[in-house]
């Protein structure tokens, strides 16, 4: 299975997060909450291009609105393949620090 | 609505989006960001959300701009691997344009180096634009003439008087005897202030610069270096120079300098202090009628008008020192102009090339240039019809007309890049080797120093690229695929405008096959024509040592095959000095021989009225000239014989007058030309007349006589018939050249046909067929096959012939002003029959191929 960039596993967590609200305006405030770092539009589309592509996501498209210049908001939902994978990578994340705490790390030990 | 207008996020931030983004992001991109600026204008205000919405735009940009360049490269990697498929695909009408755009681009490049050389070849000193040379401005029978040489005194004059100018130095370009380390060598002197230094660029090997300037000092450039001290250090060794007037004495080297580069205007041997010029030759350096170059150097370039006005003092001191030569102004011209101008400007210190030549050169080249883009048109146009199907599908799966011209536009690009490489190495490999051997010229494809050579590059490849290349792509690219897939399109080989440069190419072919035809029988026409006297039975000894001349002429005179002989100061064709002769109110300038009284008989110059020359005649000494032809018809003179010309402050007879003779090279125009006696104590040639079929036996024997007699110089004897040897040298280069150019262009307009015939018969291979099913012979297959060609090879012949008269008189007038071979039907016949030759050569094979085709295997498939 692909691995996921770091970007890209924060978007997917926003997404999981976001539930059936996750659309680009809120996942870039999401993003914003977890990293504290403002993601430009293109960054994040290509993101989820790439994720859409990788099968992770898929995107449904909901009623045009006019505060939106008549255009129709775009949904991303999350796929079984990328629930497995959102999994996968907590898991790696977890064995990458193990019982590593900030405690130890600042002081040097194990 | 005027309302909500305003509130409607910034348009061009919108458009920026439009432009960067693709279709889909942008889609969803926009919509965000106008859901955001709608919730931000409603809590921030309208200028905040705006704020916003820029931001959010700008920052895309970096991103977007990085994505961009990365599918530009991409997708030209793709276009570049279309285009290589392509060309395989196409490998017969590639190499065809290919073989023809290397030869026109080498061609070509050669004649940019040539003229870029030859205009730059005096740049390289430091701070060029601040060297000018001081020429003279002098009214002659009616018009302006620019004379290179200067008054002596003006260049110390110029430095002492006019603060702007910083330095300035005087040069005479001499040619002397060197003696040294038991060798003896004729060197190129140059004698000059020590100023010189200051003013050209010239490294130092050896030595030391602030020796020059001493009298008895001298510097040396490498190659005398070599030659004379080839195993040991020049510095400190002593030279002896001598000349012929008697000047001997020993110098010291000073200094070892480098070499200026071939062609340059400032060239030295031998480097000595200008003042040594005064016992050189007897020389009054005070004197403002004696003569030399110029150079002077100033600050700033600006000031060089400044420094114009404040010389009128020096043309009123020349004006009264000289009476039959008064300058009328003195004016400068940059030291890099001076090739460049040297068309206008008289006995200049460097004559570089004709421009007549240049102009020719470049035409050759641009021609060739043009008929390899024709071909390639052509070709372009055909191959890209046999392409239609592809073109109807791709426009189908989406591709829009630039894209489809871009890939047109990057395979030409990609063939034009290969044929300029190879052009490149067959100029840089083997033309410009080949054009130095025969012009000694020092030519070379420097890509690392020469920007103007990149900049050349570039343009051809842009015209070659875009201009012949463009034209097929946007006349195939503009058909629909609907129109192309259903067939109806009909376009190809049989086009208005592909036979028009297919005749283009014929046209120029043949122009250029009979220009060279012409250059060929011109120079062998000067070669074999009347040079106005005997030149094959005359050879001619010049005369180093007075004292030794009457015993040599005593033993020469004993010889059986001599028939006459004379002595003269100057020679037909090797030397001569210019009178300026009054008659009636005109003043004229003509050529004066100063010789002995049977010098006419030796040379068997045609005496065509009066008498020669007699010794028994006291006034013939000083007061008998005889004239040319073509003086007489310049003065106008009714009655030439016992006519008076005021020449100086003398009164001079005529006392005969010779027919035309050649003493000028025939390019130049015929000029006037008088003999008179020359004393018989300066001597200076001695010419003898043998008898036929004796001349080199008779040459050997003068030169033994001279060895015997005459230990200290070499014999330096020639045969009068080859005094243009140096012509007929540079004129066989020039032949050559315009063959191989002539050839080329045959070349490549045979790949045109060839290329065009064998797409016709691609086209027409069924109606071929069913005409042979239906009992069409062989030989009418080809006739209909031909016929359209030869229409076209016979329009262009009947336009190309008239132009290239028109075209090889006017050039034979203008670039051979003294004499050229008459304009004859014979190199007309013969490019033409070249040409149609070569041409049925070239299509025959494709024809007969046709005629013998295999009907079934044409028919067959459908």
């Amino acid at each position: 299975m692909k691995e996921l960039t770091k970007l890209e596993e924060v978007v997917m967590i926003a997404i999981w997060r976001l539930g059936d609200m996750a659309y680009g305006v809120e996942i870039k405030k999401q993003v914003y909450e977890i990293l504290g770092k403002e993601y430009f539009y293109n960054t994040l589309y290509t993101t989820f291009d790439q994720l859409i592509r990788k099968g992770f996501i898929n995107k449904n498209f909901g009623e045009p609105s006019s505060v939106r210049g008549g255009k129709r908001k775009v949904f991303f939902r999350m796929t079984e393949m990328g629930e497995l994978a959102l999994e996968e990578a907590f898991e790696r994340q977890s064995r990458v620090w193990g019982s590593i705490t900030l405690d130890g790390l600042q002081r040097g030990e194990l | 609505m005027k309302d909500n207008k305003k509130h409607r996020p910034p348009v061009m931030a919108r458009w920026l989006l439009h432009r960067m983004a693709a279709y889909q992001q942008q889609y969803l991109i926009i919509g965000d960001l106008d859901e955001v600026f709608h919730s931000f204008r409603i809590s921030h205000g309208l200028f905040k959300a705006r704020q916003w919405y820029w931001r959010q735009t700008l920052g895309c940009v970096p991103g977007y701009g990085f994505n961009a360049i990365l599918w530009r490269i991409s997708m030209f990697k793709n276009y570049i691997k279309s285009a290589v498929r392509n060309l395989y695909k196409n490998r017969l009408f590639a190499t065809i344009s290919l073989v023809g755009l290397t030869l026109a681009i080498g061609c070509f490049a050669v004649t940019f180096v040539f003229i870029d050389t030859m205009n730059n070849i005096d740049s390289y000193h430091d701070n060029a634009d601040c060297i000018y040379y001081a020429n003279i401005m002098i009214e002659r029978d009616g018009d302006t003439q620019l004379w290179g040489p200067t008054p002596d005194p003006l260049g110390p004059a110029m430095i002492q008087d006019i603060p702007q100018v910083d330095f300035s130095t005087r040069i005479r370009n001499r040619t002397g005897k060197v003696l040294a380390g038991g060798k003896e060598f004729n060197e190129h002197l140059a004698f000059a202030d020590p100023d010189y230094l200051n003013i050209f660029k010239f490294e130092m090997i050896d030595g030391d610069k602030s020796e020059f300037g001493a009298p008895n000092t001298i510097l040396i450039n490498q190659e005398v270096a070599r030659k004379f001290f080839p195993s040991k250090n020049p510095v400190g060794e002593s030279m002896i120079l001598r000349n012929t007037n008697g000047f001997e004495d020993e110098f010291t080297v000073g200094g070892v300098m480098e070499q200026a580069p071939k062609g340059a205007s400032i060239q030295f041997g031998v480097l000595i202090a200008y003042q040594r010029i005064e016992d050189w030759e007897g020389k009054d350096l005070e004197d403002w009628s004696s003569w030399t170059h110029t150079f002077i150097k100033v600050a700033n370039p600006a000031d060089i008008d400044l420094i114009k006005i404040q010389l009128q003092p020096y043309v009123e001191l020349q004006n009264a020192a000289s009476e039959d030569w008064k300058i009328q102004r003195i004016v400068f011209e940059e030291m890099k102009n001076i090739v460049a101008k040297s068309g206008n400007l008289r006995n200049s210190i460097n004559n570089g090339p004709v421009a007549s030549s240049k102009i020719a050169m470049f035409f050759f080249g641009f021609s060739l240039v043009l008929m390899a883009c024709l071909n390639y048109v052509n070709i372009g146009i055909v191959t890209s019809t046999r392409r239609l199907k592809e073109i109807g599908i791709r426009k189908v799966l989406g591709s829009n007309r630039a894209r489809l011209i871009t890939q047109f536009i990057s395979e030409n690009i990609l063939l034009c890049l290969i044929g300029l490489v190879l052009g490149g190495l067959l100029a840089g490999q083997f033309l410009i080797p080949a054009f130095n051997r025969m012009f000694g010229a020092p030519l070379k494809l420097d890509l690392l120093h020469n920007i103007r050579l990149w900049g050349f590059f570039a343009g051809t490849l842009f015209v070659t690229a875009f201009v012949s290349g463009g034209y097929p792509a946007i006349f195939v690219s503009k058909f629909g695929p609907a129109d192309i897939l259903r067939k109806n399109e009909r376009v190809g080989g049989g086009s208005k405008l592909t036979r028009f440069f297919l005749g283009m190419q014929i046209f120029l072919a043949f122009m250029m096959l009979t220009a060279g035809i012409v250059f060929v029988q011109n120079s062998r026409f000067h070669k074999r024509m009347d040079w106005g006297y005997n030149q094959d039975a005359v050879l001619t000894v010049p005369i180093v040592n007075q004292a030794l001349y009457e015993p040599y002429l005593n033993a020469v005179r004993q010889h059986s095959d001599i028939v006459e002989l004379s002595d003269s100061f100057d020679h037909v064709a090797t030397r001569n000095n210019v009178d300026v002769v009054e008659y009636e109110g005109k003043t004229i300038e003509v050529d004066r021989l100063a010789v002995g009284y049977n010098y006419l008989n030796t040379l068997q110059l045609r005496l065509k009225k009066g008498r020669n020359f007699n010794l028994a005649n006291s006034t013939d000494q000083d007061q008998a000239v005889i004239v040319t032809e073509h003086t007489v018809k310049r003065l106008q003179l009714e009655q030439p014989l016992g006519t008076r010309l005021t020449i100086g402050a003398n009164d001079f007879f005529i006392i005969g007058v010779v027919e035309n003779f050649f003493n000028t090279v025939f390019q130049e125009p015929m000029k006037p030309l008088l003999f008179r006696m020359s004393s018989p104590d300066n001597i200076r040639y001695l010419s003898v007349q043998v008898k036929t079929g004796t001349e080199n036996s008779s040459f050997d024997f003068l030169k033994n006589t001279w060895d015997e007699m005459n230990h200290e110089q070499a014999f330096r004897g020639f045969y009068q018939n080859r005094v243009w040897d140096w012509y007929f040298k540079d004129a066989k280069g020039v032949n050559e050249l315009s063959l191989f150019v002539g050839f080329s262009a045959l070349l490549i307009a045979c790949m045109g046909l060839f290329g065009m015939i064998s797409i016709n018969i691609l086209k027409r291979i069924k109606e071929v067929s069913i005409r042979k099913v239906l009992g069409a012979t062989p030989r009418q297959i080809v006739q209909m096959l031909n016929r359209d060609l030869l229409i076209l090879v016979g329009i262009s012949l009947a336009l190309a012939i008239p132009c290239s008269f028109l075209l090889m008189r006017t050039y034979l007038a203008s670039a051979f002003q003294g004499t050229h071979v008459p304009l004859t039907a014979v190199p007309f016949a013969l490019s033409g029959s070249i040409l149609i030759m070569t041409i049925l050569l070239t299509v025959g094979s494709q024809l007969i191929k046709a005629a013998r085709t295999n009907v079934v295997n044409n028919l067959k498939v459908e």
